[in-house]
């Protein structure tokens, strides 16, 4: 239906996009959820890491980026956030090491799944806009009596 | 007449313009280098000493000690001694953390410049402004509430409102501030006392902070020893190098 109306390398963006953001974002973000086995020092660093990332990121204003910048927001979300040095202090080696990979992975999880819903948000209302564009437009031409 | 083709065509390019608008106004806050600005109005080159923190979280906590060392432009150097031997190097983007007993160190860079350790509450207790301009906060108001000085300090004109500031001062001195951030469940109360005269001028050398978020609530508590202002520092602290036989592990934070 939208071919009817739209040229077809725009058709074929929209469609590129919706697969992206349906089935290969969250493949990408599931993988990156994965957590190996870990000693109990880095169990520890692990959990206090994704607790201060938590803290730190703020998930609604994510959303919001990947609401209104769609894939770019998304994109931008896979940026990773900046721990403060405070919580390395006077730790082993194995705890810094687990801190700094979970407070990374953590830090991207949260931006990337929320800018994946707002872009899903976005991407939802931009089609729902184009349907009713569409059927309005369908509309028209329908009742459109020509006098000749 | 304007046809659906050519409707949807301009919705397309406004959507594109919008989002790309959108992307130009949402940047997260960077932090702030507290220090540095401090460094050039107070006339303070470097400061020493000897530090205790004690930190209780709901899971767990630990008390960390060592000694300091801190010079212009943001650098910083930290000796722990116990519960580890450990030393911290921030220069900036980069902090280096070397452990000599196991000879391994960490070499983590940003994009941003590292939020110091220990240093932010310190100076920002002897600043006019307590540091508060810097971070883009400005006096709203102030009422003197018995002996003490009462201030509210709000987002500057054109600056995005990312919490509040209520600070307390009493003879003088910088007792008490609490930080709320709705925005981010975020609130903090910290408490300053005990204050040291070093070569005149007056540190706090008891800083307990309460900080209540959205996953939980953590006491921080810093004890300061040994303060020295303007000592000169060691070349070896100052050109600090990692020994050639220690295993470096490179992370970007």
């Amino acid at each position: 239906m939208l071919s009817k109306f739209l040229p077809k390398g725009i058709t074929v963006g929209i469609c590129v996009m919706l697969a992206f953001a349906l089935l290969v974002i969250p493949i990408i973000s599931k993988d990156m959820l994965a957590t190996a086995a870990l000693p109990q020092d880095a169990q520890t660093a692990c959990a206090d890491a994704e607790r201060q990332a938590q803290s730190d990121i703020n998930g609604t204003t994510w959303m919001a980026i990947g609401c209104l910048t769609g894939l770019i927001g998304y994109l931008i979300a896979m940026q990773e956030p900046n721990p403060p040095a405070t919580h390395l202090l006077g730790k082993s080696p194995e705890y810094v090491a687990a801190y700094t990979d979970c407070y990374r992975k953590k830090g991207k999880e949260i931006k990337t799944k929320n800018a994946l819903y707002g872009c899903l948000a976005g991407t939802a209302a931009y089609v729902l806009l184009w349907v009713i564009v569409i059927a309005a437009a369908e509309e028209e031409a329908t009742d459109t009596v020509y006098y000749y | 007449m304007i046809s659906a083709k050519h409707t949807l065509i301009a919705l397309f390019v406004a959507s594109a313009i919008f989002s790309v608008r959108s992307y130009g106004q949402s940047t997260e806050k960077k932090p702030v280098k507290l220090g540095s600005t401090l460094l050039k109005s107070e006339n303070i080159h470097s400061l020493t000493g000897r530090f205790t923190r004690i930190f209780a979280g709901e899971s767990a906590g630990d008390t960390t000690r060592g000694d300091f060392f801190y010079w212009g432009s943001g650098n910083m150097h930290i000796e722990v001694d116990y519960p580890i031997d450990q030393i911290m190097k921030i220069q900036t983007n980069v902090t280096t953390i070397y452990y000599p007993q196991s000879k391994i160190a960490f070499l983590l860079e940003s994009n941003n410049p590292v939020i110091l350790p220990l240093i932010p509450g310190l100076l920002a207790a002897i600043r006019p402004d307590y540091g508060l301009s810097d971070l883009g906060f400005q006096l709203k108001r102030q009422e003197m509430r018995g002996d003490t000085l009462v201030a509210f300090w709000g987002a500057q004109k054109g600056k995005k409102q990312v919490g509040q500031y209520l600070v307390a001062e009493l003879n003088d001195r910088l007792v008490y501030t609490h930080f709320h951030a709705p925005q981010l469940r975020s609130r903090m109360k910290t408490f300053f006392s005990d204050y040291l005269n070093v070569s005149g001028t007056f540190f706090p050398t008891h800083i307990r902070s309460t900080i209540v978020n959205a996953a939980e609530v953590a006491t921080e508590m810093i004890q300061l020893e040994a303060l020295q202002v303007n000592p000169q520092i060691r070349h070896q602290i100052v050109d600090f190098k990692l020994p050639k036989d220690v295993h470096v592990e490179k992370k970007r934070w």
